[in-house]
Formats: C-alpha cells, sequence, structure tokens
C-alpha cells in the first residue's frame, strides 16, 4: 500500500514538474493593441507574400516611394519626400529623402529601389505579384526571361536619391501600386547575406533589417508576430502605437472568442460566417462595400456548355436575390457584372439579370426543352461552410427553373484549385479581389489561355480589346476603324477617341481623354463576359466585416475621399500605422 | 532483454524508412503543389519555384536528397513558413505538446484507472454504469464539443479561464481535459475489463482461499494483471496523446504539432509533413517497445529475450 501511494505521488510530482519546467519563462508583457490576424503568415518578404494578413504586417515594417493615408488611403509622400510626372504620364521621377534610414542605420538610397525592384521582377525571386511592376517598360519581358539585361527596364537612378520610372503608358494609379508591399524596398545587403544561407532566413527576427514605422521584435509561428514602434523612422511622431501584437489563428469560432473575451481589440471578419446575424447587431460591428466577387466558372471546353444560350439561361435562371437576402444577409449586393463598383472613372455594363422564363426558352432552344437531354451538373466548391450554403440553394434553383439535375460537391483547397486549372469540372465556385481600383485587375484574366481563365473561354474580340486598354495611346494615335461596328458602344468609343486625337500629341489631356477611351474598351470588355458570351455567373460582390472595440481608432471602413465625401473602404485596406488605442 | 531492446531500436531506421517512403509516394501522387496560390502563377515562374525548392525532381531523387538531409539532421525548409527550418518549426512546436499531451495523458489515468477499477470490482452495481455511461459520452463526444462546452461555461459564464492561447498554466487546463476525455474514457473501460477477466482467474481465487484480507488482494494481485490492457493501450494512446490535437490546438489556439500534422498536408509542404511523419512514427514505435518492456515487469507469463 505505501510502495503504491509513493508511485502515485512520484507520478504526481513528476506531472506538475513538467509542467512547472514548461512555464519556467514569466509570461510576456502584453502589447498596447492586439488584432486577430487570420492564418499564419507564409513570409514577411514583401516581394514573396501576398494575402491580407501578410500584407498588414508588410506595410508595417517596410514602406515604398509612397504610403498609403490611413484616413483616405491615398499615396503620401513615404520614401520619396516628391516627384515630378511627365505630361504624358510615362515617366516619373522620385526624389528619396535624405533622412530615410534602415533598421541598421544605413540610408535607404535610390539604388536600394532599383535593385529590389529587379529583385521582384527576376524570375529566380519566383514572385507571385511581380505583374505589379509590369508597367514598366520591359519589366515583363525581364520576367518571363525574354529580356536578360536589366539596364533595357525602365527604372533607373541617376544618383542615390532620384529615381526615374519609366511605363509603357499612362497609369492612373501608379502612385497607388507604389504604396503595395510588392514595390517596397529591401535592404540588399542582409538578403543577399542571408538568402545564400537559406530561402527566407533574412526575414527572421534579428536578422531582417527594415524601413517601415514598426520593427519586427519576435514571430513565433502559429503564435503571433510581435511589432515594435521603430524610432528611427523619418515619421516616428506620426505613429502612437509602441507595440503591437498580431495573432495568428487558423480558426475562425477563436478569433472570435478571443475578441469577445478583450483579447484581440480587432478582429478583421474572422469568425464563422452562420454568425453574421448575431454579430451584425452589435454597435461593434462595421461592414462595407468591397472589392471582391464572388462568382462561379463554367466549363466553357464541355459540350453542352459550348452553346452560349445554355449558359445564358443558366445565369439567369439563378436568383442571387435569394441568396443575398436569405443565405448572406450582411448587405451583400447581388453582381449581374463582374467588376464590383468603386472603381473612379468606370462604369460596369448592365449585365444579365434574374429571367427564368427567357431561361427556358434559351435552353429550349439550344436543344434541351425542360432541360430534357441535358447531363446532370456537377457544381464544385472548396470546403467552406458558406460555399456550401450558396451552392445547395444555387442546386435547388436550377433544378426549378430549368430542370436541370445540379450535384454540389466539395474538395479541398488544392485539390479544388488543381481541378478548376486543368478544367476537370463542371461548374466551379471561384471568388477574386481586386488587387488596385482599376477594371485591369478584374478583366485581365479572360483573356485566351490567361493563366487565371481557367474556364476555357476565347474570344479573339476579347483579346484585342484587352491588347488596346493595354495601350490606349498607340490606339488613339492609330485607330483601327473595323472595330467600332463590332462593339454595343462602338459609336461612343469612336467619339472619344476622336476628341482624344484632337489633343495635341504628349499633353496631359490627350493622356486623360485617352483613358477614358480605356474605361469604355473596359466596359466593353466585362460585357462580353457579362452578357454576350458569358463564360461565367457572377453571383454576389462581398462585404468586408469588421469587429473593433470603441478605444481603438484608426480602423476606417469609410475613408474619406478627395472632396471631404466618405466613400467605402473597398479594398479594405487598413495600414496599422493609422492604429491608435484611447486609454480604457 | 537488453539485446532485445537493441534489435527492436535497430528495426526503428528501416520501420521509418518504410514510413517514409510511402508517405512520399501519396503526396506526391495528391493533386495540387505545395507552390499553388489562388492567382495562376505563370509556368516559368512555377518552374523557378520548382528548381528553388528542388521539387522539380523525380520523386526517387527528391527522397534520396531528402534522406541525404536527414543523415545530416536536417530535415529541410519548409514551403510553406518561409525561412522556417522543419527542424525550428518541430522544435518549437513539440515542446508544447509534449508537456499539454503529459498532462493530458496524467489526467486521463488519474481519472480512468481508478473509475475502471472501480467499475470492475462493483460489477452491476450503481458505480459500474454510472462511470461506464461517463466513459460512454467521454468516447463519443468529438473534441470539439466538449471544448466548445468547456469555453462556454468556463470562460464566457463563468469566467473563470482564459479563452485560449499559451503561456501560463491556467491556459493549460480546458485543452489538458478536453484533450485526456476519449482516453480517460478508453482507460476506464479497458481497465473495467482488466479487472473482469483477472477476477476469476485462478490466483485470485486462491490467495481469497488463502484468507488475505481484499485490499491486499486487490493492490498486489489483481492491479498487476488488470492493468495489462491499459499499459498495451498506452504506447499508441501516448504517442498519439503526445504529438498534439488538431482540433484541441486549433479551439484553444495552442501553438503545437497538432496544427502542423493537418496543414502541412493541406498545404502539400512536403518537408513538414514527413518531420510529422518521423516524429510520431518514432513516439509510436519506442513507445510500443517500452510497453513490450513493461509487460515483462508486470506479467509474470512474458519474459523477453530468452
Amino acid at each position: 500500500m505505501r510502495k503504491t501511494l509513493l508511485f502515485c505521488a512520484i507520478v504526481l510530482t513528476a506531472g506538475f514538474g513538467v509542467v512547472a519546467f514548461a512555464f519556467r519563462k514569466s509570461a510576456i508583457p502584453p502589447a498596447d493593441f492586439t488584432f486577430t490576424n487570420g492564418t499564419e503568415p507564409k513570409s514577411l518578404d514583401p516581394h514573396i507574400m501576398t494575402g491580407q494578413p501578410e500584407g498588414r504586417i508588410g506595410l508595417a515594417l517596410f514602406e515604398g516611394l509612397t504610403y498609403w493615408d490611413p484616413e483616405t488611403l491615398e499615396p503620401k509622400p513615404g520614401m520619396a519626400e516628391r516627384w515630378e510626372e511627365s505630361p504624358d504620364g510615362r515617366v516619373w521621377t522620385f526624389h528619396l529623402r535624405r533622412n530615410a534610414r534602415w533598421s541598421n542605420g544605413d540610408p535607404v538610397t535610390a539604388r536600394d529601389f532599383v535593385w529590389s525592384w529587379q529583385r521582384a521582377l527576376a524570375p529566380e525571386t519566383a514572385s507571385e505579384y511581380s505583374y505589379m511592376l509590369w508597367d514598366l517598360v520591359n519589366a515583363q519581358q525581364f520576367t518571363e526571361g525574354k529580356i536578360r539585361d536589366f539596364a533595357q527596364v525602365g527604372l533607373a537612378a541617376p544618383d542615390d536619391h532620384t529615381l526615374r520610372v519609366t511605363l509603357r503608358t499612362r497609369v492612373p494609379y501608379f502612385l497607388d501600386l507604389t504604396a503595395f508591399y510588392t514595390l517596397c524596398p529591401v535592404h540588399p545587403a542582409t538578403v543577399e547575406k542571408w538568402e545564400k544561407i537559406g530561402t527566407g532566413q533574412w526575414t527572421l527576427p534579428g536578422n531582417i533589417v527594415t524601413n517601415g514605422p514598426f520593427l519586427l521584435d519576435f514571430w513565433v509561428v502559429n503564435d503571433r508576430i510581435r511589432l515594435r514602434r521603430n524610432p528611427d523612422y523619418w515619421n516616428a511622431e506620426s505613429i502612437r502605437l509602441e507595440v503591437i501584437d498580431a495573432l495568428s489563428m487558423d480558426d475562425v469560432t477563436a478569433s472570435l472568442n478571443f475578441y469577445l473575451r478583450g483579447e484581440s481589440d480587432w478582429n478583421p471578419g474572422y469568425w464563422p460566417a452562420s454568425l453574421n446575424t448575431l454579430i451584425m447587431d452589435r454597435p461593434d460591428f462595421t461592414r462595407t462595400e468591397s472589392f471582391f466577387t464572388y462568382y462561379y466558372r463554367i466549363n466553357n471546353t464541355l459540350p453542352q456548355f459550348k452553346d452560349v444560350r445554355v449558359r445564358k439561361a443558366f445565369s439567369i435562371a439563378i436568383d442571387r436575390k435569394e441568396i443575398v437576402e436569405n443565405v448572406l444577409g450582411l448587405g451583400e449586393k447581388e453582381a449581374f457584372t463582374y467588376v464590383p463598383p468603386g472603381v473612379p472613372g468606370y462604369e460596369s455594363p448592365k449585365g444579365l439579370e434574374y429571367d427564368p422564363a427567357q431561361a427556358r426558352r434559351l435552353l429550349a432552344e439550344a436543344g434541351y426543352p425542360g432541360g430534357r437531354g441535358f447531363p446532370s451538373v456537377k457544381l464544385l466548391f472548396n470546403t467552406h461552410e458558406a460555399h456550401e450554403q450558396i451552392a445547395t440553394v444555387i442546386a435547388r434553383q436550377l433544378r426549378e427553373n430549368l430542370q436541370i439535375e445540379v450535384q454540389p460537391y466539395r474538395e479541398e483547397w488544392q485539390a479544388y484549385q488543381s481541378h478548376t486549372r486543368t478544367l476537370e469540372y463542371d461548374l466551379a465556385r471561384a471568388g477574386w479581389i481586386g488587387d488596385y481600383l482599376d477594371p485591369n485587375t478584374f478583366l485581365d484574366m479572360w483573356i485566351t489561355d490567361g493563366g487565371n481563365n481557367q474556364t476555357g473561354y476565347s474570344n479573339p474580340l476579347y483579346d484585342r480589346l484587352y491588347r488596346i486598354a493595354k495601350d490606349t495611346p498607340l490606339f488613339v494615335a492609330a485607330p483601327e476603324e473595323d472595330l467600332y461596328r463590332l462593339l454595343v458602344e462602338g459609336e461612343n468609343l469612336r467619339s472619344l477617341v476622336d476628341e482624344a486625337r484632337s489633343l495635341p500629341d504628349g499633353s496631359r489631356e490627350r493622356a486623360l481623354a485617352a483613358g477614358r477611351v480605356r474605361m469604355l474598351v473596359f466596359k466593353e470588355m466585362e460585357r462580353l463576359v457579362c452578357e454576350i458570351d458569358v463564360p461565367i455567373i457572377p453571383l454576389y460582390f462581398y462585404v468586408t466585416k469588421n469587429l473593433v472595440k470603441p478605444w481603438v481608432e484608426g480602423c476606417h471602413p469609410y475613408i474619406r475621399g478627395p472632396n471631404g465625401e466618405k466613400l467605402p473602404n473597398v479594398r479594405d485596406i487598413h495600414p496599422l500605422r493609422g492604429f491608435h488605442v484611447r486609454p480604457h | 532483454m537488453l539485446r532485445y531492446i537493441l534489435v527492436r531500436l535497430l528495426w526503428l531506421p528501416l520501420i521509418l524508412l518504410v514510413i517514409l517512403g510511402i508517405t512520399t509516394w501519396l503526396m506526391r501522387i495528391a493533386p495540387g503543389s505545395p507552390f499553388a496560390a489562388e492567382k495562376s502563377i505563370d509556368p516559368q515562374i512555377m518552374q523557378q519555384i520548382e528548381r528553388k525548392w528542388g521539387t522539380n525532381k523525380t520523386g526517387w531523387q527528391w527522397f534520396g536528397s531528402y534522406l541525404a538531409g536527414i543523415a545530416r539532421g536536417d530535415l529541410g525548409p519548409s514551403f510553406k513558413v518561409q525561412g522556417r527550418t522543419v527542424n525550428d518549426l518541430l522544435g518549437s512546436a513539440l515542446p508544447v505538446s509534449l508537456t499539454l499531451g503529459l498532462l493530458a495523458l496524467f489526467l486521463a489515468l488519474l481519472v480512468g484507472v481508478p473509475a475502471g477499477f472501480l467499475a470492475g470490482l462493483r460489477q452491476n452495481s450503481i458505480w459500474d454504469y454510472g462511470s461506464m455511461a461517463i466513459a460512454l459520452v467521454g468516447i463519443s463526444l468529438p473534441a470539439f464539443v466538449i471544448g466548445a462546452f468547456l469555453i462556454v461555461w468556463l470562460v464566457f459564464h463563468w469566467d473563470v479561464l482564459p479563452v485560449g492561447g499559451w503561456g501560463t498554466i491556467d491556459k493549460l487546463l480546458m485543452p489538458a481535459v478536453t484533450l485526456s476525455a476519449p482516453f480517460a474514457a478508453v482507460i476506464a473501460r479497458l481497465a473495467r475489463a482488466g479487472v473482469l477477466e483477472v477476477v476469476h482467474e485462478d490466483y485470485i481465487r486462491t490467495a481469497k482461499a488463502k484468507g488475505l484480507p481484499k485490499g491486499e488482494i486487490v493492490l498486489k494481485h489483481l492491479v498487476r494483471g488488470a492493468i495489462l490492457p491499459v499499459v498495451s493501450y498506452l504506447a499508441p494512446a501516448a504517442a498519439a496523446i503526445l504529438t498534439g490535437s488538431f482540433v484541441v490546438e486549433k479551439l484553444f489556439r495552442i501553438p503545437g504539432m497538432g496544427m502542423h500534422f493537418v496543414n502541412s498536408a493541406l498545404n502539400r509542404d512536403y518537408s513538414l509533413v514527413l518531420g510529422v511523419v518521423i516524429v510520431y512514427a518514432t513516439l509510436l514505435v519506442l513507445f510500443n517497445l517500452v510497453v513490450d518492456v513493461a509487460y515483462g515487469f508486470l506479467d509474470p507469463r512474458v519474459r523477453l529475450g530468452k
């Protein structure tokens, strides 16, 4: 008996010893501001990172030529203190500020930018976002390996503080791009030193050298990234938070729990969609329109979907209203077009509205009266509660309106992506977030064999319009007369082109007029995708949602427009530099 | 005895080799790629990425260079968490899972063994039905239900424990209880079955006939035999519990091994998948060995190395 007791005592002591040993280090002091940041960032290298959790950290650690003002999201002078734009908008000269320093004390020079942009573009770096720099002359060719000599790319540093950028054509949103993380500089010596040892090693705490408003304090995988205010940042006095914790959390329920229990001050939309209706009445809940479209791809290569009447019938047989009101319910907008509203100077076509009677007629014309003879359709979605609900509703609508059997099925993310890419699907769920406020970020994907097309859709007219949108000044200088009669708004386009041609070559007015031509070309492209050829079915525009504690300032669901008007923060960008916590 | 242990240990590398080979093959035939992204990547860029990480090699070549790395003690870089090696990731996650797992295992034994013994010794009594009913619940309820209930009550209702995370002892309690529940339930049922089997054995009857006091019979003779099923269950249980649970770690946001188990596979993070497989397989083999050795001490019918 005594032996047994002794044994139990030993086991008990050992058990508690283990626990005590594990926590011998005292808990870390709390941060001034903590937020839930979604899944673990896959990289802190601004040229490698993609995605929102990475972007939030990336723009706290690094700063490009410009940065987004947190209240207006307008590009403000960052590493560049001023710049000049040539009248035709093709040549930009940036003057770097002399007091800009890396966190190791080195000055930030124009050469660092040249080195960094070359790195972001170089095929070896394999940057997924290298195309953000493809507006530079010859940049795309450099990434594709067609040009080996970087001197041919439109980028030069005449001296340490001057950076000259030459674009293929005027890019109205170029200063917006220079604030994006892919265009941020990295410290050449640091990257070179550590990349020899291992990919990404230079981004680890202790190794990393940064130039942004915050420094990387520590980074525990699957736990948190701690940021600390950079006292040597050129604009350090504008930064009001000392310590920020970004919590990595895979689980949306845990994310919500942390926020509700006050362990996190800001939750940028990470909670189960099924709880939306409970959360939306909270006073700390906000929502905004977003630059994010939810849609279905149609496999245009399948015999039953080759007929455009069938694709149209599917699109207009879906009642989007039921989805946004009954399934989603957060104020999402029905989508009849692909580009979400919010691009300055751009207007989408009307798109095709819900019309089940017309859908049945179209299907009958295509040889399937009452859905007879139409093979059953499989609807692929990636494993997610909300996707499943939507797919179920749409399957029912198609069954009721077209008498076509639709079977939703799920696949985990990797298999889903792989099968979408290889066109092994009938219908497939998809979503697209715009990278910058321009229709191009949505419309460049539907060109023939485009990497993100994944529908088999191909229309030479679309490809032609895309080519024109890429270099509108060239089209204005040498218009292709036969194009106008191929377009719905061909005559409008002709008059816009004529107007641009009447303006002096190389003038700003002409560049702006060419910009209007470009927007109309985009409208015709979107018309092809949403009204005429219908390779996809747009369903709804997302809303972005945030939960913010009342003592937090700096999360702006609505931003201030150029004339003081209130605009939705459609890109859901909330720079950490703008956050501030009131005593509570 | 020593020789027996040595021979079993020598088998370990071979077992690992076979497991790693099968895992590599399964990963290579799974659709997708460690570098697939939502936005399609230019094929040329994809080639560069694959060359950089060495995944452009055939399965055999890749496996060969991976094994060469292991020989140097290098488990390779993680494809998904860039800048981290698998050694780094496991080095920080394994202690977390070990701590939590040991505590959970301890709880499971502390609850399961006495409950099972009580049930077995008082067969068909209220104690038996009671503890077996609870055990049934423990086995049937998945961790995300038990964990969610604990969070709702202890965190949101009574406000006595933190909602999750890692770093202080109070954060450890709910995950440890959640993790231990199914194991405690299985242990209780096994212990009960063990008692029932042994109670009618001749040697127990002999002890009774000798007029030994009941307490002595139970502690000296019965426990030793009745605990055997529990001991053999402990090997796989310990390997599973010590390498963490995806559900528990997700629910309570614990930076342990369980997350890597599932996420590495979903991400096709080849070297991290193999890394966790190595850890799990090694623990499994070692614990099985420990159990077999323990049998030699507990069960007089088993003698090793003879």
